[in-house]
């Protein structure tokens, strides 16, 4: 237990101070910049916290640079703005009924009328308490169980069996992050494939190139993904701004001044949809796939079903803003759970953190991070130390930091930010796409990076058209080089068994829930658009 | 006769300077063949600062991962030769994935220097119990599956060497680059490992235990340990970082470069050298020229002997 303690004092430390042991206010203000920009970018229609966080990684490693000491700024300021997006989006949804985040949706429904009844501020007080309350659950949840499932899987998992739990994640992401479950693994296969580019194990030189020596060893990873993510998104705003031209935004409304206190009553009132909310965010987030958007309708849903008057949610009822915005919140945090523990992001926000772990130093996510090595000192050579370990209790720290910012001062930017609502996308998208083009030139070495970002943003506009969840592409893309090495290393590992995946229980097991997950989710959408066709 | 041999001093005395006084044109691109935070990575972006601190130049250092240096070696075969490009990978990038690598051959590339050796060696948890070679193969016979983890096929070729050697069934287990490696033991995923000087730490703890060094003598953390070379193995599995310029380079840049550099890693106050002297212990690793091209022609026919085997 000293040991541990150790650790996590080591962890705190390394955030305070840096290497010579000077006060380093960086990494503190990076958080906080970065909690302020969520905030903002949140409360502004069109742009969410992964976008931002896709804007901002190449340019911090253009500041940062990519050793080791560079790690916890970027983490930083990534972490807060995850933690600011999903707070931001509730303004503009309770002042103007229009969501910053999708998120944020079911905030409008108890939000915007509150609003109308001149309770907006109040409205936006019982967000942003309920929001930080749910943050800061799932951060507390994180803390505990990632060490503990890390351990766990290190000691009961081998070779076989992370890469049967890999493939039963990809099958579940693919099977619930859409609406068709079938496209859903058909895209994540395609972005496996997209993966196979460049140098394999073998050591047989880079496969897939296409004759291009700067892919030899793949697709610039951060290049792709802000291409189908944040590309894709433009051309699409681009292509709408384009037709509905004249169609105008709406025009502020000026809203009577009602009661807008927020005191202990109140929070007792709405305590218990934080509490379930939470919840039910926490678990959302834990699970790879499911968005924060799925964890607010399920935390709105709850509260209504668990409320003594289910008739009232949707006039202005503050439960129902309380119980969506803790719900949404709370998924960032423990969306880090399979992150820090298996090395899987869940969803986008995660995927730019693993993306800035991967860009950045020699730290590596996943469970062999939580190595409780014993520190000793040594004469003439150095502390023996797991610093990936320290390094983890850092980015926990730096997570702690956030929430602190987001509790004290959080509420004071928030108030402010009505006026973003109205930046219009003809000024916003072009602004976007300039700033991603510039930035993935410079982290990912010139014209190869620009080809990419394009060709893949072209994949997501049309991925979204189709209206085809663009997560199981992604995480398809990013985890596909983890799970061939796991699959190439069991398979030889074993001797060269060519059924070295079906020879554990437990891989067996992991398999086919992850054939069954798929049948059952195709079934049950079959059946639902059949029952709407009738 | 004064003044011919003034003349003559004065004609050596201009020329000379003009040799050693190659000037780049414009900034000196610094490939990286490996990751961001490892250890070569480390390794040259020091460098490239204490170069351009002395010399004046400027260097930007990149960093083009994968295939153990090949990605980087396939662009800076196409680079312009004038010194202006250079990279940092490991001698195997050269004169190893070359024989395996259709698209690359050892006769594409000017070598300038190497700068540090590694501390090659075979590696178990300590909770195996395990002290030597020996002792692993009397598990394996009696039965006790063993998976050895490596980082790319010349070190994988060394396990089967070893193994057929001391009568061990190895079942082989390739990572992706030396952290990897070393995690694939301390994770259980293997109960064998090869370590390339990455196990510094973990050896110092006492969590991991040296079996035998594949340099050429012990390693400094197992002085009176085993080499490879006592088992009766006639290969070095061990490896050197190693810069290296396009066919053809500009010989005044190699020269100007190499000069440099050896001026930089000789002096006790650099950084790089401090750097080198903990990481690749004992101190940074100076061959340059003939001798270079040489030992890696070396290398390179023992490694085809090796991979006929």
């Amino acid at each position: 237990m000293e040991l541990v303690w150790e650790y996590i004092v080591r962890g705190v430390m390394g955030v305070f101070f840096d290497a010579n042991g000077a006060f380093d206010i960086i990494p503190m203000a990076m958080v906080f910049s970065g909690l302020m920009l969520g905030i903002v970018v949140g409360a502004t229609p069109g742009l969410n916290g992964p976008f931002a966080m896709a804007l901002s990684l190449p340019i911090l490693i253009s500041v940062f640079g990519v050793s080791n000491e560079a790690l916890l700024p970027i983490l930083g300021f990534l972490i807060g703005l995850m933690k600011g997006g999903t707070i931001g989006g509730a303004v503009p949804a309770i002042l103007f009924n229009t969501p910053g985040t999708p998120d944020a949706f079911l905030t409008t429904l108890d939000g915007y009328p509150m609003a109308q009844k001149g309770q907006g501020l109040k409205a936006l007080k019982i967000s942003h308490f309920s929001s930080a309350c749910g943050d800061t659950f799932s951060d507390i949840v994180l803390f505990l169980t990632a060490p503990v499932l890390a351990v766990l899987i290190e000691n009961v998992l081998d070779l076989p069996e992370k890469s049967a739990l890999i493939i039963l994640s990809l099958s579940f992401m693919a099977a619930v992050a859409g609406k068709s479950p079938i496209k859903g693994l058909i895209i994540g296969i395609l972005g496996m494939f997209l993966a196979l580019m460049g140098s394999t194990l073998s050591g047989n030189g880079a496969r897939l190139t296409l004759g291009i020596d700067a892919l030899g060893n793949g697709l610039p990873l951060t290049s792709a993904v802000i291409g189908v993510l944040v590309i894709g998104e433009v051309f699409l705003a681009l292509e709408d701004t384009a037709r509905d031209r004249l169609s105008k935004l709406k025009a502020a409304v000026i809203l009577p001044e009602g009661d807008n206190s927020f005191g202990l009553k109140d929070i007792r009132q709405i305590m218990p949809r934080i509490c379930t909310s939470a919840a039910i965010g926490t678990m959302v987030g834990a699970l790879p796939g499911i968005g924060t958007t799925l964890a607010a309708t399920l935390g709105y849903d709850a509260a209504k079903r668990l409320s003594k008057h289910p008739e009232k949610f949707g006039t202005g009822l503050p439960e129902g803003v309380a119980a969506t915005e803790a719900a949404n919140s709370a998924v960032s945090g423990a969306n880090l759970i399979p992150v820090m523990s298996l090395g899987i992001p869940g969803n986008f926000a995660a995927v730019f953190l693993i993306l800035a772990v991967e860009s950045v130093g020699d730290f590596t996510l996943g469970p062999s991070v939580f190595r409780f090595t014993a520190i000793k000192e040594i004469a003439d050579y150095g502390t023996i130390i797991n610093k990936d370990l320290v390094v983890a209790f850092g980015i926990f720290t730096l997570m702690v930091m956030g929430n602190f910012f987001n509790w004290t001062v959080g509420w004071w930017l928030m108030r402010s930010l009505g006026i973003l609502a109205r930046i219009p996308k003809t000024i916003m998208m072009p602004v976007v796409l300039l700033i991603t083009l510039t930035a993935v030139y410079v982290q990912d070495g010139g014209f190869i990076a620009i080809w990419v970002v394009l060709a893949f943003g072209a994949m997501g506009y049309v991925l979204r058209r189709l209206e085809i969840s663009i997560l199981p592409f992604v995480i398809g893309f990013i985890l596909a080089p983890k799970l061939e090495e796991l699959i190439r290393g069991g398979y030889s590992a074993s001797g060269g068994d060519a059924l070295f995946l079906l020879k554990s229980p437990l891989a067996v097991f992991f398999m086919f829930t992850a054939i069954l997950i798929v049948v059952f989710v195709s079934r049950q959408s079959a059946g639902k658009s059949e029952s709407r066709n009738r | 006769m004064k003044f011919i041999i003034s003349i003559m001093i004065a004609i050596g005395l201009m020329a000379s300077p003009a040799q050693a006084q190659w000037k780049p044109n414009g900034p000196i691109k610094f490939w990286i063949g490996f990751g961001a935070g490892g250890g070569t990575d480390t390794q040259a972006r020091t460098l490239a600062k204490e170069l351009e601190k002395l010399k004046g130049w400027r260097i930007i250092p990149e960093n083009k991962a994968g295939g153990g240096g090949t990605v980087m070696a396939a662009q800076l075969k196409k680079a312009p030769a004038d010194g202006q490009t250079i990279g940092l990978a490991i001698n195997t990038t050269f004169d190893f994935a070359t024989l395996k690598n259709d698209a690359l051959s050892i006769d594409d590339f000017t070598y300038i220097t190497m700068t540090a050796g590694s501390q090659t060696g075979i590696l178990a948890r300590a909770d195996s119990g395990w002290k030597t070679l020996e002792d692993v193969a009397a598990a394996s016979k009696s039965g006790t599956k063993i998976v050895w983890s490596n980082w790319g096929a010349l070190v994988q070729a060394g396990s089967e060497v070893v193994g057929e050697k001391l009568g061990i069934k190895v079942n082989h287990l390739r990572m992706k680059g030396g952290k990897a490696t070393l995690n694939a033991l301390v994770a259980k995923d293997a109960n064998l490992a090869w370590g390339g000087g990455i196990q510094r730490g973990l050896v110092a703890a006492g969590e991991v235990v040296i079996l035998a060094s594949a340099e050429d003598k012990p390693l400094v953390q197992a002085k009176d340990g085993k080499t490879l070379k006592d088992y009766g193995i006639d290969h070095y599995f061990g490896f050197q970082f190693l810069l290296a310029g396009p066919k053809n380079m500009n010989p005044e840049a190699r020269e100007a470069i190499t000069k440099a550099i050896h001026e930089v890693l000789s002096n006790p106050n650099s950084e790089t050298r401090k750097f080198i002297s903990k990481q690749y212990p004992s101190a940074p690793v100076l061959i340059a020229g003939k001798e270079l091209e040489d030992r890696l022609m070396t290398n390179y026919n023992a490694n085809k002997a090796l991979l006929k085997k």
